[in-house]
């Protein structure tokens, strides 16, 4: 039995996360995203990254009101930053489900409901697809660069980010070209309905996690933010 | 079942010709090897067998080819992938989903076959490629092996009848790659045509039909296999172990390298042997057998869970060299360095490798051979004493494995060098001791003499689990 939500869900809790980050100016909001993405997190078992984006969240959190509290001068551009990442912590929680846990295929067929374009849904799986592995690699050449003697050093901040820049994107246009290469080569662009191995059924459970996060949602935003 | 007529290629941007009046066919049943140096155009005869030439990749094509009687220009990608199945060379990105169950009915998924249909097929397809003890597992924490087995059996999710394998023994040891060998044997009992695009062609010994050679993008020979043995093409071997390779000098000097009870997690169990300059030591053992791990663990990439470790900085070459290379030129990449380079010494040592005319092209647009060689040049002016590669002849081609060989013989004039490889005749051409790996445990360490050049081929029979004499 499926037990997993529908990847339509948590992709439209992610696209909610973002305009409220820019609209609600209402730190209740951003408290409320963050326990419904940790709720979710703790629903697929995933504690340690539960700790880990929490501690993110806090101490994000405690140094933007610090700076904003003792007014420290020339800090502003800092204090902003902190405070962009702090509201943003709850959309990577999200993600991070969506990249780890949702297989390019499932995301593939849940867009599908949607009846979204094609060029899009493909376009956006493969985007999907990338980050893991652009993940595994960028460790890989962190190790060679520091086997090298490349560090990145203030001192030569322009060449430092060259070295660290360029093989990324050389990796980014091959890895982009292979992985386009075997969706062709495996039929992602047949022209037909496309089936799909996973129940990627709406279910009940889903429309529960929905309307909890709907209510919460606007609960909050007319107790105090807006929009 | 295929015809190429005449087939021309541009890819956009160039002006010449990848691909020039190709004239070939394959026919039911046959097994065809297509070979020929880097960049003589395998890749693209591929490309255009598999519908990504002009789907992905656009160029001006000309020409025609025939799938079954049918002019594959009228055919939809969506339609050539229902009758040619393809297994990739590199293990990392021919997979577009993460996990293997997902694999398994991703093309399937795609062409709307009912979910009952697809659970008999993938039922039916791992029971005969032994893929249940992994199903539904992350792609990416499963052996080399297995990820081979579950690349051939998505190929035939789709019940094709044509195969296309492109350099299929790149990435695997002696011992998978045989077994490529015998799955190719089996599909051509069952009347399945294929296709292998490679340099090295020692496991499919006695199966060939046909051979392709291409030379700068035209066919200069079809051959029988026997007509093949008998050209003047500069061949890699067909059977390994029965040639003979000339003995290399083995006059080791001061100690560089020494481990002592190295272990490391599950993975290397108290591994202890020192090296010494002008020693090349080729590190063997199968796929998951430690090799790698070991030079990780001497390079410093990953701490030892116990034991002693004494060396100098070591530089590790690794397998793939895009992950390796920083500069903006040729040039630019021997200067990134702890330690300065003078011009005259990036020049001397680009020069050795025979690079110089081409040291201001960017390093990515080099070809594979070009990168291995500017990874050894980038070693030869490092003042590292120890020096490790991963794979150096990888996807290489028979001149540029030999040159790779000359240049690592060189090297190991002022350094101990480690070189892991799966690749019988390179090191043999190249190594004169051998440490064999296996369940992270060294089981043998000789000197290459005489006497013990036999016991090379053994450990590759030990490796492929037949009964030989254990070395």
């Amino acid at each position: 039995m499926n037990t997993k939500i529908n990847a339509l869900v948590l992709i439209f809790i992610n696209l909610i996360i973002p305009f409220s980050a820019m609209f609600a100016h209402n730190i209740f909001v951003t408290f409320f995203l963050f326990l419904f993405s940790a709720v979710l997190l703790l629903r697929f078992g995933k504690i340690r990254r539960f700790l880990k984006y929490s501690i993110a969240f806090l101490a994000l959190g405690m140094i933007y009101y610090l700076l904003l509290h003792f007014r420290i001068p020339h800090t502003d551009v800092f204090a902003m930053s902190f405070f962009i990442l702090f509201h943003f912590i709850p959309l990577m929680m999200i993600a991070s489900l969506l990249f780890y846990d949702y297989g390019p295929s499932e995301i593939l067929s849940t867009l599908q409901l949607l009846k979204l374009n094609r060029k899009f849904t493909i376009a956006l799986t493969i985007a999907l697809r990338y980050i893991p592995t652009f993940q595994a690699e960028f460790k890989i050449m962190k190790s060679s660069m520091a086997m090298r003697g490349i560090a990145f050093s203030w001192k030569r901040p322009l060449q430092s980010f060259s070295y660290f820049i360029t093989p990324q994107l050389f990796r980014c246009s091959l890895l982009a070209e292979e992985l386009t290469a075997a969706g062709i080569t495996k039929g992602i662009e047949y022209h037909g309905v496309r089936t799909s191995i996973y129940n990627i059924k709406w279910k009940k459970s889903d429309s529960f996690w929905l309307i909890s996060f709907l209510l919460g949602f606007i609960t909050i935003i007319l107790w105090g933010g807006h929009l | 079942m295929i015809k190429f007529n005449n087939l021309s290629f541009i890819y956009e941007g160039y002006e010449t010709e990848c691909l020039k009046n190709v004239n070939f066919t394959i026919e039911q049943g046959e097994v065809v090897l297509l070979t020929g140096l880097s960049g003589s155009g395998k890749s693209t005869v591929l490309k255009c067998l598999n519908g990504l030439i002009p789907h992905l990749y656009e160029g001006k094509l000309s020409g025609t080819i025939l799938l079954n009687g049918l002019p594959m220009a009228d055919l939809s990608a969506g339609d050539i992938n229902q009758t040619i199945g393809c297994v990739f060379q590199n293990p990392r990105s021919q997979f577009f989903t993460t996990s293997t169950l997902s694999e398994l009915a991703f093309a399937m998924e795609n062409y709307g076959i009912p979910y009952e249909e697809m659970q008999k097929q993938i039922a039916s397809l791992s029971e005969r490629f032994h893929l249940q003890p992994i199903l539904d597992r992350d792609i990416f924490q499963i052996s080399s092996g297995e990820r081979q087995r579950l690349s051939l059996a998505c190929s035939f999710s789709l019940n094709p009848k044509i195969l296309l394998f492109d350099e299929p023994s790149s990435n695997l040891d002696y011992a998978m790659t045989m077994q490529i060998g015998e799955y190719i044997r089996n599909f051509k009992e069952q009347g399945y045509s294929i296709l292998v695009a490679d340099h090295r062609y020692f496991y499919l010994n006695n199966l060939l039909d046909k051979v392709i050679v291409l030379e700068s993008g035209t066919v200069s020979g079809i051959y029988t296999e026997t007509e093949f043995k008998n050209s003047d093409y500069p061949l890699r071997q067909f059977t390994l172990f029965d040639t003979d390779y000339p003995l290399l000098s083995y006059d080791p000097e001061e100690t560089y390298l020494e481990l002592k009870n190295i272990s490391y997690q599950t993975i290397l169990k108290n591994i202890s042997f020192s090296a010494r300059k002008r020693e090349v030591i080729a590190i063997l053992g199968k796929n998951g057998a430690g090799k790698t791990t070991l030079a990780k663990v001497i390079c410093g990439m990953e701490p030892s869970t116990s034991g002693q470790l004494n060396t100098p900085p070591v530089m590790f070459i690794m397998q793939d060299s895009d992950y390796q290379l920083f500069g903006t030129s040729a040039e630019n990449e021997l200067s990134i360095c702890p330690h300065p380079v003078s011009r005259e010494q990036i020049h001397q040592a680009l020069d050795r490798v025979g690079l110089l005319p081409l040291r201001h092209r960017h390093p990515f647009n080099l070809s594979g051979g070009e990168k291995q060689r500017l990874q050894i040049a980038a070693a030869t002016v490092s003042q590292n004493k120890v020096i490790i590669f991963d794979e150096p002849t990888s996807g290489l081609d028979y001149y540029s494995m030999h040159a790779v060989s000359d240049l690592i013989s060189e090297l190991a004039d002022r350094c101990c060098l480690l070189i892991i490889s799966h690749d019988y005749e390179f090191i043999r051409k190249t190594a004169n001791r051998i440490i064999y790996l296996a369940d992270g445990q060294i089981q043998a360490d000789f000197v290459l003499t005489a006497e013990t050049t036999s016991q090379v081929a053994a450990i590759f029979h030990q490796m492929k689990g037949e009964n030989h004499e254990n070395p």
